[in-house]
């Protein structure tokens, strides 16, 4: 099967000025600016295929936004081909955003003053939707989204959660079959957060809707996406399995667990060696074991011998952690 | 193209129904910019009772003149020129990019979008000034027909202007000082071309078309010669497309804001 979006060599140059501090350096730069070239993307390439919800992940200033900005026809490129639906979004634009859909977190397409539902009969007119296909759509999605009774009232009355709903009605109504997401859920309630990603699935799973997610929250790539790209100084340093990233780079499991009596103190300590201790109560503890050193199921019976255990939990770190771990270290760069 | 319409209708309406959500400020915008419109008439007025005159041209004439400016300035500020504001404004937050999502034109979403309702007063200020003008001229001997050709160049021209004004805002993000600019040069426009000497006459005529707001149409109406009209036609029809093109090659440099 042909992917329905294909990066090829993709590199993005921004042209700026930069000047020193002070009025004689802003004077010099006015009248000779000196020009800085940041590469923001740098000869990135990936396909994806209908259906798949991916997540694009990366620091602040990575280079996502301004690859879904290329992808959505916003920005030219300074060189590489994209091909979504065999468009070249900067070149067959209005043909190709007719057939996409996009969310961005911090730019509402809602008219501030005036209800979401006039909002929404505007993008019937832009897109030049049958009324029967309309009303259809706009039911169920009202209906999914729960905003059946805000969405009579101004925006500018609606809570940031209601809003971001109605963002992605005005995104959907025309049954894209490509849908962009930069931020979606930013500043969102976890309630509102939670009807949203179900939302999404329901649609990716209805209509084979692909989905592309930018986001500082991993708690919708898990989610949501099964598989993951991180990108970091313009540059794509992992594409692929969402949970492969976990079980190869998640080396440490945390053991919390609650005691009472301590059977054999020599021994117990001798566990507790074996790991980092990072909360040491009286009758509580909670100890970080590589998971490649030690063997943490053999390790929890031998605390269960030791010790009088009450109660205990596993936990493994949150994708939030290793992602920051990624981009913190160099090495773990390098094996990605 | 009935489709085209009817959302530039639906445009017209929601932005009425969403300034109507501020009733007070509505109504006083449009009164001050009504009142606006009589300030240079009446500045006029005393020149003409203090003795002076611009030669060649009756105080009524000059009121028609002013009138058609008014008019052809007021019909620009409501349906287009508000694309100056607009893109700045959206250039600067980052929401001009939700436009490039939509499968329309983006000029022409961008001239739905900056539809501004207040300034029906400085077109009613207008028509004021023209009909009382009128009034004090009832036997005006020229063409209507072209009255209303030149108002539409006037207009035209009003909308070259704003293109590349907007153009400058897509490029360098703030400029609302382009708007004084664009101020300080229509005030040429409010007298007789007569006023000028032989080069501004000519530059206002043919390089940088500005009489075709108000000189040329109160000319055509009065049954005036209207020497160089043709040409300011001309002349405002490659200023439009220069407009266009400069316009369009903005946009390809687009940079967004941040993300």
């Amino acid at each position: 099967m042909k992917p329905i979006i294909q990066v090829v060599d993709l590199e993005k140059t921004y042209k700026g000025t930069e000047r020193g501090k002070g009025l004689e350096e802003a004077f010099k730069s006015l009248i000779a600016p000196k020009y800085v070239y940041s590469r923001a993307v740098k000869k990135i390439r990936f396909s994806i295929d209908q259906g798949e919800i991916v997540g694009f992940v990366g620091p602040n200033g990575a280079g996502k936004s301004t690859t879904i900005k290329i992808m959505t026809g916003v920005l030219y490129p300074t060189s590489g081909d994209v091909h979504v639906m065999g468009y070249t979004p900067w070149q067959d634009r209005k043909k190709y955003v007719k057939h996409i859909g996009a969310v961005f977190g911090q730019k509402s397409q809602l008219w501030w003053d005036l209800p979401p539902v006039d909002s929404f009969y505007l993008a019937k007119g832009i897109y030049n939707i049958p009324e029967k296909e309309f009303e259809q759509r706009l039911h169920t999605m009202v209906h999914l989204l729960k905003i059946d009774k805000v969405m009579h009232r101004p925006t500018r009355e609606l809570s940031l959660g209601e809003r971001m709903k109605c963002e992605f009605i005005m995104a959907l109504l025309h049954n894209p079959p490509v849908l962009f997401l930069d931020e979606p859920t930013i500043g969102v309630d976890a309630l509102a957060k939670e009807e949203i990603r179900e939302f999404l699935l329901r649609i990716n799973r209805k209509y084979k809707t692909t989905i592309i997610l930018t986001t500082h929250d991993m708690d919708d790539i898990e989610e949501l996406c099964e598989r993951m790209i991180v990108i970091d100084r313009g540059t794509i340093i992992y594409d692929g399995d969402l949970q492969k990233v976990k079980q190869k780079y998640v080396v440490w499991q945390t053991v919390d667990f609650e005691h009472t009596e301590i059977k054999n103190k020599r021994k117990f300590a001798a566990i507790l060696k074996k790991g980092i201790v990072q909360v040491n109560k009286k009758w509580f503890k909670s100890i970080r074991f590589n998971k490649k050193e030690v063997n943490v199921p053999k390790l929890i019976g031998q605390l269960m011998c030791n010790s009088e255990i009450v109660d205990l939990a596993v936990h493994e770190p949150r994708l939030e952690h290793v992602i920051k771990e990624i981009y913190q270290d160099p090495e773990l760069k390098k094996k990605l | 193209m009935i489709s085209n319409i009817k959302l530039h209708l639906q445009f017209m309406k929601m932005r009425i129904a969403s300034r109507m959500a501020y009733r007070l400020d509505f109504l006083v915008s449009a009164v001050a910019f009504f009142t606006f419109q009589l300030v240079a008439p009446l500045f006029v007025g005393i020149i003409y009772l203090a003795g002076g005159e611009f030669p060649g041209w009756s105080y009524p004439q000059v009121l028609l003149l002013q009138g058609a400016l008014n008019l052809s300035r007021g019909i620009s500020f409501m349906l287009f020129f508000g694309i100056l504001w607009n893109t700045i404004q959206r250039v600067r937050r980052g929401t001009f990019d939700l436009f490039l999502l939509k499968p329309v034109s983006t000029l022409w979403l961008l001239v739905m979008d900056s539809f501004d309702e207040e300034d029906v007063g400085q077109v009613m200020g207008g028509l004021t000034v023209t009909l009382v003008a009128l009034y004090f001229l009832p036997d005006v001997q020229g063409s209507v027909l072209l009255y209303l050709l030149f108002m539409l160049f006037g207009v035209m021209f009003f909308f070259g202007l704003a293109l590349l004004s907007s153009a400058a805002s897509i490029l360098f993000v703030n400029t609302h000082r382009l708007y004084e600019f664009v101020d300080l040069i229509t005030i040429f426009a409010a007298y007789p071309k007569t006023v000028f000497s032989g080069g501004l006459a000519i530059t206002f005529s043919v390089i940088l078309p500005l009489f075709v707001v108000s000189y040329y149409p109160a000319s055509a109406l009065l049954g005036f010669a209207y020497e160089q009209g043709i040409a300011a036609m001309i002349s405002t029809i490659i200023f439009v497309s220069i407009g266009l093109l400069v316009w369009h090659t903005a946009l390809k440099k687009y940079k967004s804001a941040g993300g």
